[in-house]
């Protein structure tokens, strides 16, 4: 029988098929042996003069570098073994916390080796300026989308772009100027002897801009593989050999371009070299991005999606992080930072990241615990086309059409939004970033015509942060002198009753119960002296979750309810706590749903002791609705939708009154104790228990239910139900991952760590675990592979 | 749940073992076309599918000596939506480039009725779990049943029911469409 969604596939593919033997044959079985053989001898033996150069860089590169050895950059450093790399101070303690001290070790003013030529710019560009936007003169440039731009030291450098788009006389152009940003003054450089081409890469050398072409020719759709590089001091151009194959990515890489090429080949060519010369490994599928600096790092995202470091002739591929963006390393500091994706999900989602990598691609452990290497990413990582070193300590996530910024100081931690710039958002617009400065010229606007405008944003001084007083109606006006001590087992410590704590990162919450019973929020970050307990009066509180706000509730000493938020953006810290007039329910589990402005509290009973549950509105503490009924409320997925589970259906509703959205779900009869709700993105799963107190696993929609094969009691879960798989652990570490689209036996995972499991979470791709356990120790689990 | 390692047994000349160039040329020749529908419906770019067409049988042909493919109808097509969906994934910046080149030019005002309607389902399709969408694509694209849905994915009958059966549930509801769960 045909239903309406057959009918409409059967027409859609009709559709399709139709367009596809509308369009050119592809190429015949002939051309593409050819193909095959031109690839095959690309790859060929022209790498192995490049691999004796990348030994002899390496040699000399770890020769001449006192405390850095190639076995111990290879082993993965615990946060006291490699403390934050210091400008000119080989091997230094990582700098004090607060107090100007970081600044003073910082910054490249008082680093004794600065010398490369961009520092002394640097300074002097940026304190010549305001901080904040500065709309920019004029250019002596088309209009443009796709230009590319570089950071000397002195001037931002614009080439290339797409120029009169939608017009007659659109082209790829090869126009070029230069900004200086201390005269606020606009230089016309003479045309690149090359071929106009856009959404290439410019990349400075240390004397020379080279400009590497992307796109351009006939409708600006052909490949090119123009190369030129242009000398500031003689304002003149010099044409570069052309690359073998379209470039994707390019650094600049001790004394040498690194090209990574569309069909996955690295190329390098040095300044004085007469052709690109191939390296024999590694090929890579087209990259984000990539780079270089002192050291000898170059970074892409290869084709297993993994962070690689390509050192000398070493490849180091342990990071396994997808990459979305990368800055270049910065004077003697030799780190990348890399906005990445946790997992190889769903690129839409925020599930960004930032690692920090030393220069062979080990990870640098400046950013906290073992916990806190990886910090959550900006919310604008989502559109986030690149991260630049906007100087030597922090770096600038931006978009192409810089409407969103955010900032990370690496020193410090934690990513600050920014003020967009003062003219319209657009897309594929140039921007660069280096002096404590971004630059952002061209692009185009929303109807693809290409704009004129360009912007400039001075960055304040790095300055260290502090909490500004506290505020709400229960205010902790001043954090602990002395900071929690670091380390997982802090808060894992076993406290009876002790929540699971919450990570939202730079920070991670808890809650904890101290020797004389009084409940204590802490907040633990990537800087110790950030780190801050907030006693809470009363009673030990029995629920935590966190959304815009992380939110807290529990019995107060008068028979009430004392709920609590505290803001997690280090920035705002405030906590405020209001007593509602409801008791818990002795019986139920008091849970905390926030949801957009507020927050809905299950498990309690009003006067008449009739089951309720509220909203308190997270301005005013007002509680804002209220429902007689025993169900529970957990967050949706959906803007503005909340999920009411009750023993015999799931309602999605609106999250203001709970008034239902769509179609109440009854639950499958077995499943008679729903415990945990997860929704992503339209996808529920519910995990709870049968009679018989078995544990069940059901997705909403699905006909069957799911029962693990753990047979000892499961003390932690977590799910994806987007991407299909549901984790349980027992407290011995049996973890099992059930593929929610598999019908088959779930995964069994021996964690293999003697200690008992106290959390479990899942990666957004449903395809690691972390297993935390109660004295701390954290295990990453690949899961559901191939 | 492997991708290479289609454990089930080949059922049509299409799906036989796959070892010298010549077998490749022929299935060059039969599925080079279903394999661009594919990459094409889980991209939502003409260029990237045939990219990725070629992509696809140039790694057939660059595979180890005697490294027997068991499937290779769907290995093309299982390594052809990876690629796809890592293109787009990956090169954003180049879709939006092409997409906007496209968008000036005449492409839009080429679709018909049937292909405005035709691009609104694709791209729900594109917007499902990349398992489901692979599954539905080979389903309505190919008109394969679920016992070759699941020969061509290498995975089991039932997951490729349950990945269908989903799929179809959830472009149901987004197309707000009245689909019976077992029509």
């Amino acid at each position: 029988m045909s239903t309406p969604l057959d009918e409409l596939a059967n027409r859609a593919a009709v559709a399709i098929d139709r367009a596809a033997q509308q369009r050119a044959d592809g190429p015949s079985f002939v051309e593409l042996h050819r193909r095959r053989r031109a690839r095959q001898r690309r790859r060929g033996a022209a790498g192995t003069a490049l691999v004796l150069v990348l030994v002899m860089v390496t040699v000399t590169a770890v020769g001449t570098r006192p405390g850095l050895d190639r076995t111990t950059l290879l082993e993965r450093p615990s946060a006291t073994e490699v403390p934050l790399p210091v400008p000119g101070v080989e091997g230094a303690e990582p700098p004090a916390a607060g107090a100007g001290a970081q600044d003073d070790v910082l910054s490249s003013e008082n680093d004794p080796s600065a010398t490369s030529r961009d520092e002394p710019g640097d300074s002097a560009a940026a304190t010549a300026r305001d901080a904040g936007w500065h709309a920019l003169p004029a250019a002596p440039l088309r209009a443009a989308f796709g230009a590319s731009a570089v950071w000397t030291g002195d001037e931002f450098v614009v080439w290339g772009g797409y120029a009169g788009g939608g017009t007659a006389d659109e082209e790829a152009v090869a126009d070029a100027a230069a900004y200086d940003p201390a005269a606020d003054r606009w230089r016309e450089l003479p045309d690149a002897p090359i071929p106009g081409a856009y959404d290439g890469e410019a990349i400075w050398t240390g004397d020379e801009v080279w400009v590497l072409g992307r796109f351009g020719g006939e409708a600006g759709r052909e490949a090119m593989r123009g190369t030129a590089a242009y000398d500031p001091v003689t304002d003149q151009w010099r044409v570069l050999p052309e690359l073998p194959e379209p470039m994707v990515a390019a650094a600049w890489l001790d004394g040498a371009a690194a090209v990574l090429t569309a069909d996955g080949a690295l190329w390098t060519l040095g300044a004085d070299d007469e052709a690109w010369v191939q390296a024999t490994s590694p090929t890579f599928d087209p990259p984000f991005t990539a780079t270089g600096g002192d050291g000898a790092l170059l970074v892409a995202a290869n084709r297993l999606h993994t962070l690689t470091a390509v050192d000398g002739d070493s490849v180091h591929d342990d990071l396994t992080e997808e990459l979305l963006g990368l800055s270049g390393t910065a004077q003697d500091q030799r780190i990348g930072v890399a906005a990445t994706m946790v997992d190889d999900g769903d690129p839409s989602i925020d599930t960004s990241s930032t690692v920090v990598v030393g220069e062979t691609g080990t990870r640098v452990s400046t950013l906290g615990t073992s916990l806190h290497w990886r910090m959550e990413g900006p919310p604008t990582a989502r559109f986030l086309d690149g991260v630049h070193m906007a100087d030597d300590r922090r770096v600038v996530a931006v978009d192409s059409a810089a409407s969103g910024l955010e900032l990370l100081d690496v020193a410090a931690g934690g990513w600050e939004r920014l003020a967009l710039p003062p003219h319209a958002p657009g897309h594929s617009s140039a921007i660069a970033a280096g002096g404590g400065m971004v630059f952002t010229w061209g692009g185009a606007s929303s109807s693809n015509l290409p704009r004129e405008q360009g912007a400039l944003l001075v960055l304040p001084p790095a300055s260290p942060r502090t909490w500004p007083p506290g505020r709400g109606a229960d205010v902790i006006a001043s954090f602990t002198a002395e900071p929690m001590p670091l380390g997982l087992p802090d808060y894992l410590d076993p406290d009876p009753g002790m929540l699971p704590p919450i990570i939202t990162p730079p920070a991670a919450w808890a809650l904890r119960g101290t020797a004389d019973g009084t409940p204590v929020l802490v907040q633990h970050t990537n800087d110790p002296a950030q780190s801050r307990s907030i006693p809470i009066s009363g009673p030990p509180l029995r629920a935590l979750a966190w959304g815009d706000l992380v939110w807290a509730a529990g019995p107060s000493a008068d028979g009430g309810v004392r709920v609590v938020q505290a803001s997690w953006q280090e920035v705002v810290p405030h906590i405020g706590t209001i007593t509602v007039p409801f008791r818990p329910d002795p019986d139920g589990a008091l849970r905390i749903a926030p949801v957009a402005g507020g927050a809905w509290i299950s498990g309690l009973l009003d006067d008449e002791g009739e089951p309720l549950i509220i909203r308190v509105d997270q301005a005013t503490g007002d509680v804002t609705a209220q429902t007689s009924t025993d169900g529970t409320v957990f967050p949706a997925s959906g803007p503005g939708e909340a999920l009411l589970l009750d023993d015999t259906t799931l309602t999605r509703a609106d999250a203001d009154d709970l008034t239902p959205i769509g179609a109440a779900h009854p639950l499958p009869e077995e499943l008679s104790h729903p415990t945990q709700v997860w929704d992503d993105r339209g996808t529920t799963t519910l995990l709870g228990e049968d009679a018989a107190g078995a544990v069940l696993v059901w997705t909403v929609g699905d006909t069957a239910v799911r029962e693990p094969q753990l047979t000892e009691p499961v003390v932690a879960a977590d799910a994806q139900p987007f991407d299909g798989a549901i984790a349980l652990a027992t407290a011995a570490g049996q973890v099992e991952v059930i593929d929610l689209a598999d019908p088959g036996p779930g995964q069994l995972v021996d964690a293999g760590y003697d200690a008992a499991v106290r959390h479990i979470r899942m990666h957004s791709s449903g395809r690691r675990v972390d297993v935390i356990y109660s004295d701390g120790h954290t295990s990453t689990h690949s899961v559901r592979s191939g | 749940m492997g991708k290479e390692g289609n454990a089930q047994a080949a059922t049509s000349p299409a799906l036989a073992a796959c070892a010298g160039d010549g077998d490749v040329e022929a299935l060059y020749r039969d599925h080079r076309l279903s394999v661009v529908k594919l990459a094409y419906v889980l991209s939502g770019s003409w260029q990237i599918a045939e990219e990725v067409t070629q992509e696809t049988f140039l790694r057939l042909l660059d595979r180890e000596e005697g490294d027997q493919i068991v499937n290779p109808a769907g290995w093309v097509r299982t390594v052809a939506a990876n690629l796809a969906r890592s293109r787009v994934r990956r090169l954003s910046a180049e879709i939006r480039a092409f997409a906007r080149l496209s968008s000036q030019r005449r492409e839009p005002a080429t679709l018909d009725t049937a292909g405005v309607e035709s691009e609104a389902f694709w791209a729900q399709v594109r917007g499902l779990p990349a398992r489901q969408a692979q599954a539905m694509a080979l389903h309505y694209l190919e008109d394969c049943p679920v016992a070759e849905v699941s020969d061509l994915m290498g995975i089991a009958e039932g997951t490729a029911k349950a990945l269908l059966h989903q799929g179809r549930r959830r472009l149901a509801d987004l197309l707000d469409l009245n689909e019976k769960a077992d029509a």
